[in-house]
């Protein structure tokens, strides 16, 4: 992890994603902040509908109408994000911000070889200044994801590739460009559990190499106690928790969080009873103002029916519930 | 001694998935490619007892559970339940059976019929097995929707209008309206949240506990499996390579299989890396599986027997079960 | 994303859409229009369509100098022209409606069986199928027309004898994938029947596509019995046909231009009306046209 002293690679405040329903606007993503540091692995968790991934969307400038996004702040590596035109906007988009896609099918075109869907982004970018050059880098990156034969697969389709290969094939169109940032949205859900491992070691092993920054967008609790050195905890469209992950693991402060945390199957909890969040989180539309895990919190009381601030409560983390005060909780 | 028989017997099953030719190749004389998507299988299941069934995605677990309830034909062994032998019984004279055994799908999107009613999905057993009409199956349907956590004033929706943990537990309702014996669960929570997975799981604990149900419970994540299952079978390309306990299996794992997906199964707590050895390749094609032992191609403790024999099984005692050469020396 | 409507069926809110549709609405009351007209044409058809009458051959529309007892004027025996089009509207959209309709039902249940129970019943249905499609169908029509001779029951017959396969290998291809769904295999779990399963699971889910189709099918099935009574392999003269009036007129296209126009007019008009229609019943139905 770098020092305090070094600016976050991306810095975003007040970022807010509206899409109209027919019950009225909704906030997909309700005034999120948060930062990346330089080399850092932030673990993004939340279920569907929690605007995690439309929170990375909006920050690539990926959202369609009708959907709006506006933000206060949006800093990438120095560069306000906000003040650039499109046309800047796409050329850091695929060079130095890259995104993978949870289904690796359908995310590759099915009409074009590996090869060309690897040599179009680094011809695109300015990365590759011939056709050979690119080639020889898209066979390097296919070898580092760790492709088998790589030389010879390179004029194959996507469809000749299994899913953990596929995944890998993606990745390395992510990576041609040596982006500094990797968001990785669900990159192993789609997987089989053996493969899985090969795709998280392999980003792990990426971001050592490259010294990258890498988000990890993801359900899966599992996935990001492995891999991330923050998380961020996403419910609803707001960030609910943030901080170190191990302390947020070991010591979950908001109730979804812990609800969560007790959901999820483990190895190491066979014997703790099943303990279920009840109810489901609520549709995307306007939200009443009180804290939106109200319906679902073992907690809740009348004091909860109040727009929830996300409060630092002890070093360096912060949480979304009014039972948390500065330095109280443990 | 009816009480020793177990409920489901499973000997030497096998189901083959043939393509059909198409004209040209019919023309051609292009041998017929058959995937051998079960091989050989044998278990049981005792009354009352969970059976989870593990393994990846191609590995046969769905087409074995699928065929233990004839909904595909299998090409050879046999299935017993309740000692009786079904697998070759015509479909006319295993229709009583099918009250008794059901099956909850992964897919809750998938697996209720867009164009019908909650009424009608959940009534569609009451109408078939005890020629309930229209409204009486409806009014069983409301009786029985509150169980499943859902109410009646569901009952005129439609599946588009319920999120993924409410359509499985219509599911679990189409399923478990007319108390079967035996449900095979086809990875029931596989495609939920991880907050709804849970509740699902805790459904259906309560339905085994409350109603002495016995599941064949399929998935591919051992932690879920761990959560509800007695006895654990490991499935890789079509054959069962270990089954056992659920403490055997997850304490002392004798199949390097068995090994790897527990070292990479989820858990909360960080291992040290040295643990954490993901397998190598791919999962090879059942169209085309190794020779000997299916496993050796990934195996990291193969030796040479491996790639020309196929292991027969090792008993390790105490109903713990495992096809490998490493436990027992070269196979039958 | 979930929509929470009063609406919930998805046939309701299919129609809803369509109903939002201004194009397709405004083509179905035209067709609507057409199809009272030909239904009350012994109310509203100012003369009798087949009474002759040579003092009036050729006599032109009302803004021609024509009078207005006969508006779009009289064809080549003196019979006016306006009345035989609300008569012949009848010929048309009866021919179009019960050809569809009867070839629907059949390419439905042949569609379902080869889909579904495959094997042999596959292998007769989509080669019956296949060899039909080898045939050019006015041809094939001709053919059986000339073996069975004109009028009406025959040009229904000698149209279904083809039109079947539209639907059928519709349903087929439709079939064939549904039959995979969990639903389907969650109904045999149930120790549903055949029948059950093939017309009470699967029909409902693929009907859409078919009547979507089924509407395009009328238009094309209302220009080939216009082209059959053209041919004059249709109905028997007196009997109007919009194919025959314009066959009739097509001697007097230089002087009386609206003998064959008229008519004409009406075809395209009535086809364009169903296209339109089924175009919006495509968008509001089918579901792999939403987003």
């Amino acid at each position: 992890m770098t020092g305090p002293f070094l600016p976050p690679l991306l810095a975003v405040e007040g970022l807010t994603t509206i899409f109209p329903t027919r019950a009225g606007p909704a906030r997909v993503v309700d005034d999120v902040s948060f930062h990346v540091n330089e080399g850092e692995c932030l673990g993004v968790v939340g279920e569907s509908g929690s605007g995690k991934s439309i929170t990375f969307l909006s920050i690539l400038g990926l959202v369609r109408p009708p959907g709006r996004v506006s933000a206060k702040r949006m800093i990438f590596a120095g560069k306000d994000l906000l003040a650039l035109g499109e046309g800047e906007r796409r050329a850091i988009r695929g060079r130095d911000i890259a995104i993978t896609m949870q289904d690796a099918l359908t995310a590759l075109n099915p009409a074009l070889t590996v090869a060309t869907q690897i040599t179009e982004v680094m011809l695109a970018h300015g990365r590759a200044r011939s056709q050979e050059e690119a080639r020889a880098a898209a066979i390097e990156m296919m070898r580092l994801v760790g492709i088998p034969a790589a030389a010879n697969r390179l004029d194959d389709y996507p469809h000749q590739f299994s899913g953990g290969m596929r995944q890998r094939i993606m990745i390395a169109t992510a990576l041609a460009c040596r982006p500094r940032l990797l968001i990785a949205d669900e990159p192993t859900t789609a997987l089989d559990v053996t493969i899985q491992a090969q795709v998280l070691e392999l980003i792990a092993e990426l971001r050592r190499e490259l010294r990258m920054s890498v988000v990890l967008i993801t359900h899966d609790l599992g996935v990001v106690v492995e891999q991330a050195d923050r998380i961020m905890v996403m419910y609803a469209g707001q960030i609910v928790e943030e901080g170190a992950c191990r302390a947020v693991i070991e010591d979950a402060a908001h109730p979804y969080t812990a609800g969560l945390l007790a959901s999820m199957p483990s190895l190491d909890t066979l014997d703790r009873p099943i303990h279920p969040i009840r109810g489901q989180a609520p549709l995307p539309g306007p939200m009443p103002a009180q804290c939106r895990f109200f319906d679902r919190c073992e907690q809740a009381s009348e004091a909860c029916r109040i727009e929830v601030p996300l409060r630092p409560f002890t070093d360096g983390r912060t949480a979304r519930c009014i039972r948390l005060k500065e330095g109280s909780h443990g | 001694m009816a009480e020793l028989l177990p409920l489901l017997a499973v000997r030497a099953l096998t189901k083959h998935f043939t393509k059909r030719k198409s004209p040209v190749e019919w023309l051609m004389r292009v041998p017929p490619v058959s995937l051998k998507a079960v091989v050989d299988v044998s278990f049981e299941v005792a009354r009352g007892e969970t059976l989870g069934l593990i393994g990846e995605s191609g590995c046969g677990k769905s087409t074995l559970g699928r065929t233990v309830l004839n909904l595909h034909r299998a090409d050879g062994g046999s299935v017993s339940f309740d000692g009786t032998e079904i697998s070759a019984m015509p479909e006319a004279a295993f229709r009583p059976y099918r009250r008794r055994m059901q099956i909850i799908f992964q897919d809750p999107y998938a697996s209720l019929n867009p164009r019908r009613s909650v009424a009608e999905i959940v009534g569609l057993p009451v109408r078939i097995h005890e020629g309930a009409s229209a409204r009486q199956a409806e009014e069983r349907a409301a009786e029985f929707l509150p169980r499943v956590g859902l109410s009646t004033e569901h009952l005129r929706r439609y599946p588009h209008q319920f999120s993924g943990g409410q359509r499985q537990r219509i599911g679990i309702a189409r399923a478990l309206i007319l108390n079967p014996d035996f449900v095979v669960c086809d990875e029931p929570v596989s495609a939920l949240d991880v907050s709804i997975q849970a509740q699902i799981l805790e459904l259906l604990t309560e339905f085994r506990q409350q109603r002495g149900l016995t599941y064949l419970f399929i998935s591919h994540d051992l932690a879920v499996v761990g959560r509800i299952a007695d006895r654990i079978a490991v499935m890789y390309l079509g054959q069962i390579v270990e089954i056992g306990p659920k403490q055997a299996i997850l304490d002392q794992p004798a199949h390097p299989y068995t090994r790897a997906l527990l070292a990479v199964a989820p858990r909360l707590k960080r291992r040290p890396g040295s643990e954490r050895v993901a397998l190598k390749g791919d999962l090879p094609s059942p169209l085309n599986p190794p020779n000997g032992c299916r496993f050796h191609t990934r195996c990291p403790v193969a030796k040479p027997i491996c790639a020309t024999l196929a292991p027969g099984i090792t008993d390790l005692g105490a109903g713990h079960h495992v096809a490998c050469h490493l436990h027992g020396g070269a196979g039958s | 994303m979930r929509i929470n409507t009063g609406v919930q069926s998805p046939l309701g809110l299919g129609w809803m859409r369509l109903q939002q549709n201004r194009m397709a609405i405004s083509a179905a009351i035209v067709a609507l229009v057409i199809i009272a007209a030909a239904l009350a044409a012994p109310l509203i058809a100012p003369q009798d369509p087949n009474e002759a009458d040579l003092f009036r051959r050729l006599q032109p529309p009302v803004w021609l100098g024509g009078e207005w007892a006969f508006p779009l004027g009289c064809d080549g025996l003196g019979r006016d022209i306006l009345s035989r089009l609300i008569y012949g509207a009848r010929i048309s959209i009866f021919v179009g409606a019960l050809v569809v309709l009867i070839a629907s039902v059949v390419g439905i249940l042949a569609g379902l069986a080869a889909g579904y129970l495959g094997g042999w019943v596959d292998r007769v249905i989509t080669g019956l199928v296949d060899i039909l499609l080898g045939f050019p169908y006015l041809i094939f029509a001709i053919g059986l027309m000339a073996m069975m001779g004109a009028g009406f029951q025959n040009i229904v017959l000698a149209l279904v004898y083809k039109e079947w396969v539209v639907p059928c290998r519709i349903v087929r291809g439709e079939t064939l994938a549904a039959r995979e769904q969990d639903y389907v295999e969650a109904a045999r779990a149930l120790g549903a029947s055949r029948s059950h399963v093939m017309l009470r699971e699967i029909l409902p889910n693929i009907l859409s596509p078919v009547i979507v189709v089924a509407t395009v099918r009328m238009a094309h099935v209302i220009i080939l019995e216009a082209s059959l009574s053209f041919l004059g392999l249709g109905v028997q003269p007196p009997t109007a046909s919009w194919g025959s009036m314009v066959s009739e007129g097509r001697e007097f296209l230089l002087d009386a231009w609206w003998v064959s126009t008229f008519p004409g007019i009406a075809i395209l008009v009535l086809v364009m009306a169903i296209n339109v229609f089924s175009q919006g019943l495509r968008d509001a139905f089918d579901p792999r046209m939403q987003e």
